[in-house]
């Protein structure tokens, strides 16, 4: 979309009422200059929805495994780093954990350039926020400016898929946000989520081994647990696996490794395991006990 | 695919919605609150599309708050039938947007009692609380409404309105409209193939809103083939 003009037609952004400093528009909308712009955008491009069969040029899809929980410490954000063109691995080391600003993180699943523009537009508007209001946004608040924005674009092809994370004066928060214009909050009874097409694996292994009071060591190994299946199943996750972890001062980076390492260390936990096991089974009952415990 | 329903009793209504936030195959959540309260008696359940569904229960639910607090009045479940629709079909002339609606509400009548701030603790006290007149109303996506005894949205109208044309019956009791919930609630959950284990259900009356535990009561289970002829009587049946 190279040649594009503002139209002062209709559209939803009409009753967009968000200060030009934003970045949300007011009133207007770039769109391709043709004849029919959602015509042009649906004929060129698609998000995997309801017709993945159409004749697109592009197609996005959320190739990706992201996934954050909310637990005892705070929230951890876990994060593969493979962004494909099609068949083609086009990088192996993408940033897909956005640090918004030094207590907001969001994840990125879809188009990598919608998520890091919208996500970054999304930090100009808290940081707006905070000027104008003298203290921090909420991540309910936050989160509802990015669901408002993706609302307004709703049909014009955008393909975002992010969760919003960070801790604010009720605790720790964890919303999911996408192109839909869904935004959902992630409470006691449903603490996480995960996003992209490596997502239904990664929920396996969370579904199974999640539990509130984790200690922040014990978190840190389930999301590189979840990520390190979520790569082994599906083609279009891979590569680097970069864990966040949101606590009250603002997030940490606690971890970035390659998933191959992941898979060589599990492979020789086990294998310990394993040997640990068939030793102790013809020693003493007291070293069978202690094995079974650690 | 979201599924919510409701029924008109002696004095109250009930109306429940399951709990599921779906996206293509994944269930995101199982704790999901479809139902929005507009006041001290009324709520809507809403089903459609997560972005529709909450953009547009927020509007109206400020709106009428903000009409409350202008006026100082309470419209009645009719009056505020109306204005839901009226909002629905304009906003629906704006934008595409599918929001299915059902409005429960009980009117009460304004008493003596409410009037005369005196004594109105006393009076209240006193006298027993006016039944007020419940009301539901089904309103579609398109801004279609009505004024109904029962109603239900989604694919589990297709479950629920044959049980219902069958057991619901005006002025029913809070334990016969519970017990017709359930069943309702058992057949959805037996029947349609979406993954809806959980539907929250809320009691509108008089005294207001409150949530109520429903008893569903176990349905035949359809994932389980029936089981074949007693081997031993067709056995029987072979030698003779």
């Amino acid at each position: 979309m190279l040649a594009c003009r503002a139209l002062t037609g209709s559209g939803p952004a009409e009753a967009s009422t968000a200060g030009r400093l934003t970045g949300v528009p007011t009133g207007t909308f770039t769109l391709p200059s043709t004849a029919d712009p959602a015509a042009f955008a649906s004929h060129h491009f698609n998000v995997y929805t309801g017709d993945a069969d159409g004749e697109h040029r592009m197609k996005f899809a959320k190739g990706t495994t992201t996934l954050a929980f909310k637990f005892k410490g705070g929230v951890l954000v876990a994060v593969d780093s493979r962004s494909t063109q099609g068949p083609y691995i086009a990088s192996g080391s993408v940033k897909k954990v956005i640090e918004i600003n030094p207590y907001l993180l969001g994840t990125m699943a879809g188009g990598a350039a919608d998520c890091a523009f919208w996500e970054r537009n999304l930090g100009v508007q808290c940081r707006l926020h905070e000027l104008r209001n003298r203290e921090r946004i909420s991540v309910a608040a936050a989160s509802k400016l990015l669901a408002n924005t993706l609302a307004q674009y709703r049909g014009y092809g955008l393909s975002v898929g992010t969760m919003i994370t960070g801790w604010d004066k009720t605790g720790p928060q964890l919303y999911y946000v996408d192109n839909d214009g869904m935004r959902l909050h992630a409470k006691d009874t449903s603490p996480f989520f995960s996003v992209g097409s490596g997502s239904t694996f990664a929920y396996g292994v969370l579904d199974s081994a999640y539990r509130h009071d984790m200690t922040d060591e014990e978190a840190v190994a389930l999301g590189k647990r979840a990520i390190y299946h979520a790569t082994h199943r599906d083609a279009y996750s891979g590569g680097i696996n970069n864990i966040y972890l949101v606590k009250e001062d603002g997030w940490v980076k606690v971890f970035s490794g390659d998933v191959k390492d992941l898979r060589d260390a599990f492979d020789a936990e086990e294998a310990a395991a394993a040997a640990e096991g068939s030793s102790s089974s013809s020693s003493s009952g007291a070293a069978a006990a202690a094995a079974s415990t650690a | 695919m979201d599924s919510v329903f409701g029924i008109v009793g002696d004095g109250f209504v009930l109306v429940a919605a399951d709990r599921a936030a779906l996206r293509q195959p994944l269930v995101f959540k199982h704790d999901e609150d479809k139902v929005v309260r507009l006041d001290d008696t009324k709520i809507v359940a809403a089903a459609g599309e997560n972005c529709d569904r909450v953009a547009f229960t927020e509007l109206i639910v400020r709106n009428i708050a903000l009409d409350k607090f202008r006026s100082k009045l309470s419209r009645s479940c009719k009056a505020t039938a109306h204005y839901i629709r009226g909002e629905l079909a304009t906003a629906l002339r704006k934008a595409p947007m599918s929001v299915n609606l059902l409005l429960a509400g009980v009117d009460v009548p304004a008493t003596e009692a409410s009037t005369d701030s005196k004594d109105s603790a006393e009076a209240g006290k006193a006298a027993p609380a006016p039944a007020g007149e419940p009301s539901l109303y089904w309103i579609d996506y398109m801004g279609t409404m009505a004024k109904v005894g029962f109603g239900a949205h989604g694919y589990c109208a297709y479950f629920t309105n044959g049980l219902l044309d069958r057991y619901w019956k005006a002025g029913m009791s809070e334990e016969e409209g519970k017990a017709l919930m359930g069943r309702c609630i058992g057949e959805t959950r037996a029947r349609f193939m979406l993954n809806q284990p959980n539907f929250i259900c809320y009691m509108v009356t008089a005294a207001g809103v409150s949530t109520v535990d429903i008893d569903v009561p176990v349905m035949p289970d359809v994932s389980v083939a029936p089981a074949p002829a007693a081997p031993a009587a067709a056995a029987a049946a072979a030698t003779a």
